[in-house]
């Protein structure tokens, strides 16, 4: 991907995936590696950041024969979440108002 | 390069964390590996970059976790500037430019330290003084009521300058204690950058 992906945007998606359905460290970051050029040692933070603000919690879950360490979004996680959702909603309104220059400052 | 000799290295970068910082890092990287399989071992390992730039974000991320927590304890500030050598030991400079840099940071701290105890002193001093004249000013009454009050004037005023020199030194304590801080993080935030 040719955009940088701020670390705001990556919470955002890391929210939107773990809403979803509960997730693991590994399945997160390939599903963020899709769309960013992010190293493990930027998303670990990340994720480690949205748990101590209380987003989401963890918990461990065998999975053969090792433990897997699952993440699941929290209420205030999900409140954050659409509020996220509502400001990348007008952020990409906007900018696609501004490329098809239905959008200017006068 | 294996998977269990980059988990080492990165483990020796990592050890004096604090025991659950450490113990959750190390998890959280090993299970990783245990996901990706073994036939991906090399790409992750690439795409990790080396053990102490790993060691290094993660360091830099526990250090911000607890500079955040808003109740700050001896403990908790003795575990932030153990943490701060540490993010310095692990960052991504050249060991001759961390060592120029460390000396640099010492000789910079011993200096403000060096004004900020003149400071303090500076203030007792001013405290003493006024104490003195307080005392001299009352010897002197019904001697003369202007040289008593001349005498009141000046131990007011030293005793004002005193505590005034004291909460400014105090705020600068405080304040260059954040700031050192902050500049051992930028540092290490400066990934790779050739310094």
């Amino acid at each position: 991907m040719y955009f940088p992906t701020s670390s705001t945007v990556i919470e955002f998606l890391i929210l939107a995936i773990v809403e979803k359905e509960d997730s693991y460290g590994y399945e997160i970051s390939q599903t963020i590696k899709l769309i960013a050029n992010i190293k493990e040692s930027t998303l670990y933070p990340i994720l480690k950041k949205l748990e101590s603000a209380g987003y989401v919690t963890t918990y461990s879950q065998e999975h053969q024969g090792r433990k897997r360490k699952y993440y699941a979004i929290t209420d205030l996680g999900k409140a954050q979440l659409a509020f996220l959702n509502k400001e990348w909603q007008t952020y990409t309104t906007s900018i696609s108002e501004i490329l098809k220059g239905r959008l200017r400052h006068d | 390069m294996t998977r269990t000799e980059y988990l080492a290295q990165m483990e020796r970068y990592l050890k004096r964390l604090p025991q659950k910082d450490y113990q959750e890092a190390m998890d959280y990287f090993t299970e990783y590996f245990d996901e990706a399989g073994i036939e991906n071992e090399a790409q992750v390992i690439d795409e990790l970059g080396s053990p102490k730039e790993a060691a290094s974000e993660i360091i830099a991320s526990v250090l911000g976790k607890h500079m955040d927590t808003p109740e700050k304890t001896p403990k908790s500030r003795a575990t932030i500037v153990g943490l701060t050598i540490l993010s310095l030991c692990a960052a991504p400079i050249a060991l001759p430019v961390l060592l120029a840099l460390i000396l640099f940071i010492l000789a910079v701290l011993l200096a403000c330290l060096a004004a900020i105890i003149a400071a303090y002193v500076f203030g007792l001093a001013g405290i003493v003084v006024a104490g003195v004249t307080l005392f001299e000013s009352i010897t002197l009454l019904g001697t003369s009521f202007s040289a008593q009050a001349m005498g009141l004037g000046a131990a007011c005023l030293s005793f004002g300058g005193g505590v005034l020199i004291w909460i400014i030194a105090t705020a600068i304590l405080k304040g260059s204690g954040r700031g050192f801080v902050n500049f051992v993080r930028w540092i290490s935030s400066k990934k790779g950058d050739a310094l």
